[in-house]
């Protein structure tokens, strides 16, 4: 599972180096958008997206809407006062997957490639689903949206 | 006169229409000239393909990929791989002739600009594609790979055939160049990226259909992969070029003045890709823009948007780098895309400082008339009604060499107002103080004589109250204040030289004479 939502940046960036200067320091900043969470520290140490998406038990890329829901359920089934344990996993997990940017952010800071997938059935997940996620952009498929952009194009 | 007048008016007017019309049916003639191009490409893509693929075939690939960072390297001289060469060449100038004579065929007649056209077109098409093209499972194994392993030499090729104009053609380790003349410039055109990636904005309806939420959802990760995928790009490339820069510092002073010519070329590369990789990034931000401007979204359509601007935006920030950090100057036409994205960013929201300030620092760079009302009508608000969206210091440092004396002091001034009123009631810390103080000694680090204007961005009386409000922002920082706070606590002292040192620097700075008053 976990090898299968990642794609290694190109070997040359990651060796090379030169010019890889990270965005912004460590520690808090006045910005709003691009805050502390776009640091190079990991936000949520020894917590992947593929582990966080084992503990909910949903998919790495489930929408915001769908991670929220499942976390509900299970603060109702397990209250959190009576299963602390617990909740040490599953709140973490709830945050990366359920905010887009911190998930984003996780790979962001990795310096790896999201691979954006889904193994269910629309039926099972109406918003993203086997047949609505696009795979990775081919040069058949790059030459294919050209010719539909100047078709558009007025 | 009054007939003359009337009548001149009248054949303007007439003119103009006529050449409206005229505008009109080349603009659709050319799309669909581009049209017909992409899809001829399209046609033979996949042959031209399984040829580049073929590479791995030769014995040495393996060993050669599993070595290979970008960067030639002198191989053995071997039949094949010279054949490989050859193969490629051949295999470009088939796929090019092929296509134009596809798209000649209907319309037999083309004229010099509409050649131009036509062959600019299927340089960027083709480029497009070959940036996406990668072997299955290996990002390694690219055009360049094949370019490099093959040593495919990056000279102009004269093209003539009986049913199309003659045009010369080059093959580089950035792609294919077309031309009717035999000069290229240093980086091949490319269409924008966001053309590739299949974008429609008919999905932004403000409806909660689940085929439209649906759509969305799946090309907003589109846009967030692809991005992902640029910036590696970026910085792949960049790498490249500064090994090959870094490789020329070391030559001897005899070669140095050839070592010059080919160092203006790699920074035009630069500039090129730059150029490229910034235009996409607006393209793409354009596209969220009208999103954003859409009205009323579903939840989960409106958190990925949200999280896709702010990846653009923090990606954004490495095209910075080789001015910021490196002290690369780049060209207008940098320039302009950086400000093209700025006020896509700007559109959509209105009461971002990082954005208006670095719309301030691009528009100097460009000569163009700077809103600075803006910016002090905002900071003279409460804080919460303004945002401040990301660290403009890297936009503003890239092109603090075009600043006056007088706009790169105010501009410090506004920076540490901007940090100050978004950290209160805490105040700044010492990371704060060093980013002030990058800022402030920038525009002497540029190998470029400071720009020297005769008018200034605001009156000397609005400059003296901002740089004491600036200084009060900082006070703390201050020696004596330091002291007071330590006393008595088991302080070393040399912890906070650093510290008052900087301070000093950035007071003095905000306290010179920019301002000559009459």
């Amino acid at each position: 599972m976990s090898q299968a939502s990642i794609e290694p940046r190109r070997r040359a960036a990651v060796d090379i180096k030169l010019l890889r200067l990270e965005l912004l320091p460590r520690g808090r900043t006045p910005c709003e958008t691009i805050s502390h969470e776009w640091s190079p520290a990991q936000p949520t140490e020894n917590l992947s997206p593929d582990h966080a998406a084992a503990a909910l038990k949903v998919e790495v890329w489930a929408p915001q809407s769908i991670v929220r829901e499942r976390y509900r359920k299970l603060q109702m089934r397990y209250p959190p006062e009576q299963f602390p344990e617990k909740h040490s996993i599953l709140r973490p997990a709830a945050e990366l997957l359920g905010d887009p940017v911190v998930r984003l952010n996780w790979y962001w800071q990795s310096g790896l490639i999201p691979v954006m997938w889904s193994e269910q059935t629309e039926s099972e997940s109406p918003l993203w689903n086997v047949e609505s996620c696009r795979g990775a952009v081919t040069p058949m498929l790059a030459l294919q949206s050209l010719v539909e952009s100047f078709a558009h194009q007025s | 006169m009054m007939s003359w007048t009337s009548l001149k008016a009248d054949l303007m007017k007439h003119l103009e229409n006529k050449l409206d019309v005229w505008n009109g049916a080349s603009m659709n003639e050319t799309r669909q000239l581009s049209q017909r191009i992409a899809i001829a490409l399209q046609s033979r893509w996949q042959a031209f393909e399984t040829l580049l693929l073929s590479a791995s075939d030769h014995p040495f690939f393996p060993e050669f990929l599993s070595r290979y960072k970008g960067i030639p390297e002198p191989l053995p001289l071997d039949e094949g791989r010279v054949q490989l060469a050859h193969r490629v060449t051949e295999g470009v100038k088939s796929l090019l002739d092929a296509t134009f004579r596809d798209v000649l065929s209907a319309d037999a007649r083309v004229d010099g600009d509409s050649w131009q056209e036509c062959i600019r077109c299927a340089e960027g098409a083709l480029n497009l594609a070959l940036y996406f093209f990668h072997a299955p499972n290996e990002r390694n194994f690219q055009f360049r790979t094949v370019v490099h392993f093959a040593d495919v030499a990056p000279e102009a090729i004269f093209l003539s055939g009986h049913d199309i104009p003659d045009f010369f053609m080059r093959i580089t380790e950035w792609g294919v160049q077309l031309s009717p003349s035999d000069s290229f410039s240093p980086f091949p055109f490319r269409f924008s990226l966001a053309k590739a990636c299949g974008l429609s904005s008919e999905h932004w309806q403000p409806s909660t259909e689940l085929t439209s939420v649906r759509a969305s959802l799946a090309q907003l990760r589109v846009i967030q992969r692809e991005f992902c995928q640029l910036i590696d790009e970026w910085e792949h490339c960049n790498a490249i070029l500064a090994v090959r820069q870094f490789a020329l510092r070391k030559l001897p002073p005899e070669q140095q003045s050839q070592a010059k010519l080919i160092l203006s070329e790699i920074s035009r590369a630069r500039d090129q890709l730059a150029c490229w990789c910034a235009g996409s990034a607006a393209d793409l931000q354009a596209f969220l823009v009208k999103g954003f401007s859409s009205g009323e979204l579903h939840a989960d359509v409106r958190a990925e948007l949200q999280a896709t601007d702010a990846l653009l935006l923090s990606g954004f920030q490495k095209f910075f780098l080789p001015a910021s950090v490196s002290r690369h100057i780049y060209g207008q036409e940098v320039i302009r895309e950086f400000q093209r994205f700025n006020s896509e960013r700007l559109r959509a929201e209105s009461d971002d400082l990082y954005g208006m300030i670095s719309a301030v620092a691009f528009s100097i760079a460009l000569e163009e008339p700077c809103d600075w009302q803006r910016i002090f009508s905002h900071l003279a608000q409460r804080s919460f009604y303004w945002s401040l969206s990301a660290d403009p210091s890297a936009a503003v440092k890239s092109v603090a060499w075009s600043f006056s004396p007088a706009e790169h002091q105010l501009i410090v001034t506004l920076l540490t107002l901007a940090y100050y009123y978004k950290r209160e009631p805490d105040r700044l810390d010492e990371y704060w103080l060093y980013a002030v103080a990058s800022v402030a000694e920038m525009p002497a680090t540029f190998a470029r004589a400071q720009a020297e204007r005769s008018h200034y961005p605001c009156g000397a009386d609005v400059q003296m109250k901002l740089t004491k409000q600036a200084l009060e922002c900082l006070r703390h920082f201050e020696p004596e204040t330091i002291f007071a706070r330590l006393d008595g606590v088991n302080s070393d002292d040399h912890a906070e030289d650093g510290t008052a040192a900087t301070y000093r620097y950035i007071a003095e700075f905000l306290r010179a004479e920019t301002f000559t008053t009459e």
